[in-house]
């Protein structure tokens, strides 16, 4: 056989899916030809280096995620009617905050005012404005009953919550 | 079908959810990283292996349990994986390509492994698609021809020709980085 012959049996020689007898014939013929010898081993490498190639092994928090996300889709929850809903949501949580919230933000404010000793100005005005932002963009979100439904606003109003009870701290 | 996998598809069909769990848990890796390989994307890995699993929950009905829960599960990826390239290449069609960190020809051992890893995943990245997925489940997921065929929905014969061409073609690519030093 010519080496063009073997060489087109190599990869499959390399991955040991050869009849014993003709992985035995091209075995005895790259001890003979160094020319297929070099193909062998550029194989080898190139294969190698393919199983190399990485992945990301991303740790389990990653994987509890994953599956959350996918349980949520698979069976979104009951829908109630969406007032009864709405009000549900609204109950939850948010007004409490919304209050706590509100009473915080005109004591700081307040206090602002009255002090003698203001806190740097640029700071205290980006901060409430930041607040004031993230607070009307995420009312504007609520009147739209239908983003009630995502469990993703739950996650918003933690982050006011955080917001306006850590805010004000850092500007007292 | 394995009688393990009989008994996950009907506790499935009956709605229950840690039967879902346990299908998402046993597969999760083998998927995302068979799509995060083939697009590269950690994010698309994400998003793409997720909905295999919800293309394979809702389609259960459509399992005739012919193939493997594995198998099946593979095929879903694959299809979602091959046109999802397909959409990004036919977007970036217009696009000057975008430039990589230097992978100009140089002698192989002097490349960093990073590069290395770079040079090899954006020339596996430049093969069709089809001979892709045909080489990173023969050497990643070290599956048999006959089961890559069934995933492919191709003849074994066709697998083999398209792993021999991958193959190939990495090798003339790979040579070129070490030859033109
Ligand atoms: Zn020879």
């Amino acid at each position: 056989m010519e080496c063009e012959a073997y060489r087109s049996k190599l990869l499959e020689y390399v991955d040991g899916d050869l009849t014993a007898a003709a992985h035995a014939e091209l075995e005895a013929h790259l001890t003979r030809c160094p020319g297929c010898r070099e193909e062998e081993h550029a194989l080898r490498e190139t294969l190698a280096l393919v199983a190399r190639m990485p992945a990301p092994e991303p740790p389990e928090v990653f994987w509890q995620q994953y599956l959350r996300e996918l349980r949520q889709k698979v069976a979104p929850a009951p829908r109630l009617p969406r007032l009864q809903n709405w009000l549900a949501t609204l109950t939850a949580r948010p007004i409490p905050a919304l209050a706590v919230g509100i009473a915080l933000f005109l004591a700081v404010f307040l206090t602002w005012q009255s002090s003698p000793e203001r806190p740097p100005i640029r700071e205290l005005t980006s901060l409430d404005l930041a607040q004031q932002l993230v607070l009307s963009q995420d009312l504007d979100m609520l009147r739209e009953m239908d983003l009630l439904e995502e469990i993703d606003l739950l996650e918003d109003w933690e982050l006011i919550q955080s917001r306006i009870i850590e805010g004000p701290r850092k500007a007292t | 079908m394995k009688e393990a996998d009989r008994a996950l598809v009907s506790q499935l069909r009956e709605g229950d959810q840690s039967a879902f769990d346990t299908l998402v848990r046993q597969y999760q890796r083998d998927l995302f990283r068979l799509a995060y390989r083939m697009t590269r994307n950690a994010e698309d890995a994400k998003d793409l292996s997720q909905e295999a699993f919800l293309r394979a929950y809702r389609g259960l009905g459509n399992f005739d349990g012919r193939s493997s829960l594995s198998t099946w599960l593979y095929r879903i990826t694959v299809n979602l994986c091959i046109s999802h390239l397909r959409q990004q290449r036919s977007s970036d069609a217009g696009e000057v390509p975008e430039t990589h960190a230097d992978l100009s020809p140089r002698p192989l051992d002097e490349l960093e492994a990073r590069e290395i890893h770079g040079a090899v995943g954006e020339a596996v990245s430049e093969l069709p698609p089809q001979q892709q997925a045909t080489l990173l489940l023969r050497v990643h997921h070290r599956l048999p021809y006959r089961e890559i065929a069934e995933i492919m929905e191709s003849s074994e014969g066709t697998v083999r020709v398209n792993y021999f061409h991958a193959v190939a073609k990495l090798r003339a690519q790979l040579k070129g980085l070490r030859d033109d030093a």
